[in-house]
C-alpha cells in the first residue's frame, strides 16, 4: 500500500481513504496474486468506484486532459487533487495547448522564468497575448477569470479597451456578474503590431479559452475576409 | 496451404486466458506479446501449444472486456498488413474506443493492467474527452465518486471556484 501511495503523492503527503485501501486489500483472491506482479495487488478489486480502482491509472486519463478539464477535475474528490497537484500533468497539458510557439520553447521559457513550475507559467501565459496580426483579441481571459476566481459564463464574449506601449498593453474591462468588477491588465506581446495601431484606447474582444486558436475573432489576416485598419 | 503443414491444433504456441467467471480465451504468442504483463510473465514461464499456460485474470476484468482487448490485441499483432491497412487499423482502433461509459473504464483499465500501451492511449483519450465539458458534480456522477470533501471545504470550493460546478 505504502508503495503505491508514495509513488503517486511522494512520500510527504500523507495517503488518503486508508480504510478503503485496506478494505480492497480484503477483496483480493490468492490465485491472482500468486500470479501477478505484485505492483498490480492495488488494482485488483472489483470496485466500481473509479478512484479506488483506479490508482495509477487515473493518471492516464488525467495526462490527456487540457488544463481547463484538470482543473476542474481537482475539484471531484481530495485523492484526485492530491493526484493532479503533480507538476507533470500540467507540463503536459500546457505543452499541449500552446504548440504554436513550440514545446522546446514553452520549455526553455519555463526553466529560465518560473523555476520550472508550469502552474505558474500557465497563470503567466494566460496574460499574455497570443497575436497574429493588427486585428488580435485577447484569447485565454476566460481562462484567467476562472483562475482569479470569478464567476464566468461559457458563451461570453468580453469586452474591454487596451492602450498599447511599445509592446506593453494595458487593458480594462467590465467584467458582468452580480457586482460588477474592473479587471485591469498588464499584458505583453508576443509580436509587436505595426505602428498605424497605435491609437489609444481601443477596442478588443475576449474569445473563450478553447476556442483560442479556432475562433473566427483570432484569424491571422492572411486567413481573414477582410479587415479594417484603424 | 501453411495450415497443411502444421499440427492440427495451430501448431504455435498457444496461452490461455481464464477469466474470472470462467471463460477461457485462447491467443497466439503473437496476440499475447501485445501486452506487457503477459509478454514478461510468459517469458518467464513459457507456453507451448500441447500444454498451453494458463493465466487467470482478476474479477475486474469480465470475459466481455477481454474479449474487447483480445479483438484489439489480434488486430493490431496482425499489423496493417496490404495496402490501406494502417488507415482500416485506425478506423478499426477508432469504432473500438466508441462504448458505453461502464465498459470503456473496464477496458482502460484492463488495458492499464495487462499493459497495452496503444490501447491505455486510445482508452484514456476517450474517457478525457468525455468528460472535458462535464462540470465537477457531472464528473463525480460519471465515475461514480462521492465526494469526501467536508461540507465546509465543499462550501469553500463553490463559492471559490463557481466555474468549476456550472
Amino acid at each position: 500500500m505504502r508503495t503505491m501511495a508514495s509513488v503517486l503523492y511522494g512520500n510527504r503527503v500523507r495517503p488518503v481513504c486508508c480504510s478503503l485501501w485496506k478494505h480492497q486489500h480484503l477483496c483480493f483472491s490468492l490465485d491472482n496474486i500468486s500470479i501477478m506482479d505484485t505492483k498490480y495487488l492495488t488494482i485488483t478489486s472489483g470496485v466500481r468506484d473509479m478512484t479506488a480502482f483506479l490508482p495509477g491509472h487515473d493518471i492516464f486519463v488525467f495526462a490527456r486532459m487540457s488544463p481547463d478539464t484538470l482543473g476542474r477535475t481537482a475539484w471531484v474528490c481530495r485523492k484526485w487533487r492530491y493526484t493532479i497537484r503533480n507538476p507533470n500533468l500540467w507540463r503536459n497539458a500546457c505543452l499541449g495547448i500552446w504548440q504554436s510557439s513550440g514545446a522546446e520553447a514553452n520549455y526553455r521559457i519555463v526553466q529560465s522564468l518560473y523555476d520550472g513550475s508550469w502552474r505558474m507559467w500557465l497563470v503567466s501565459m494566460l496574460a499574455e497575448i497570443p497575436t497574429h496580426s493588427y486585428m488580435w483579441s485577447v484569447t485565454t481571459v476566460k481562462m484567467v477569470a476562472k483562475l482569479m476566481n470569478l464567476a464566468s459564463k461559457a458563451d461570453c464574449v468580453f469586452k474591454g479597451d487596451y492602450i498599447l506601449i511599445k509592446d506593453q498593453v494595458e487593458t480594462a474591462l467590465f467584467y458582468p456578474g452580480l457586482q460588477y468588477t474592473l479587471l485591469k491588465m498588464r499584458l505583453r506581446l508576443r509580436d509587436v503590431p505595426a505602428i498605424s495601431h497605435r491609437r489609444g484606447l481601443t477596442p478588443f474582444v475576449f474569445v473563450p479559452f478553447e476556442e483560442a486558436e479556432t475562433s473566427v475573432l483570432n484569424l491571422p489576416v492572411d486567413k481573414m475576409d477582410y479587415f479594417v485598419t484603424g | 496451404m501453411s495450415e497443411g503443414t502444421k499440427e492440427p491444433d495451430g501448431g504455435e504456441e498457444k496461452v490461455v486466458l481464464k477469466t474470472h467467471d470462467g471463460q477461457e480465451f485462447t491467443v497466439d504468442m503473437a496476440t499475447a506479446n501485445q501486452s506487457g504483463t503477459l509478454k514478461n510473465l510468459l517469458s518467464e514461464v513459457g507456453s507451448s501449444s500441447n500444454n498451453p499456460q494458463v493465466i487467470p485474470l482478476p474479477s475486474s476484468i469480465t470475459s466481455r472486456v477481454l474479449g474487447k482487448v483480445v479483438e484489439y490485441c489480434q488486430r493490431h499483432a496482425a499489423g496493417g498488413g496490404r495496402r490501406g491497412g494502417m488507415q482500416a487499423l485506425e478506423q478499426f482502433d477508432e469504432e473500438l474506443v466508441e462504448l458505453d461509459k461502464d465498459m470503456l473504464l473496464d477496458v482502460t483499465y484492463a488495458a492499464a493492467f495487462l499493459d497495452v500501451p496503444r490501447l491505455l492511449d486510445l482508452t484514456s483519450q476517450a474517457v478525457a474527452d468525455a468528460i472535458k465539458n462535464m462540470s465537477v458534480e457531472e464528473v463525480r456522477h460519471y465515475f461514480g465518486v462521492v465526494s469526501d470533501f467536508t461540507e465546509e471545504e465543499e462550501k469553500v470550493i463553490r463559492s471559490e471556484c463557481p466555474w468549476a460546478f456550472e
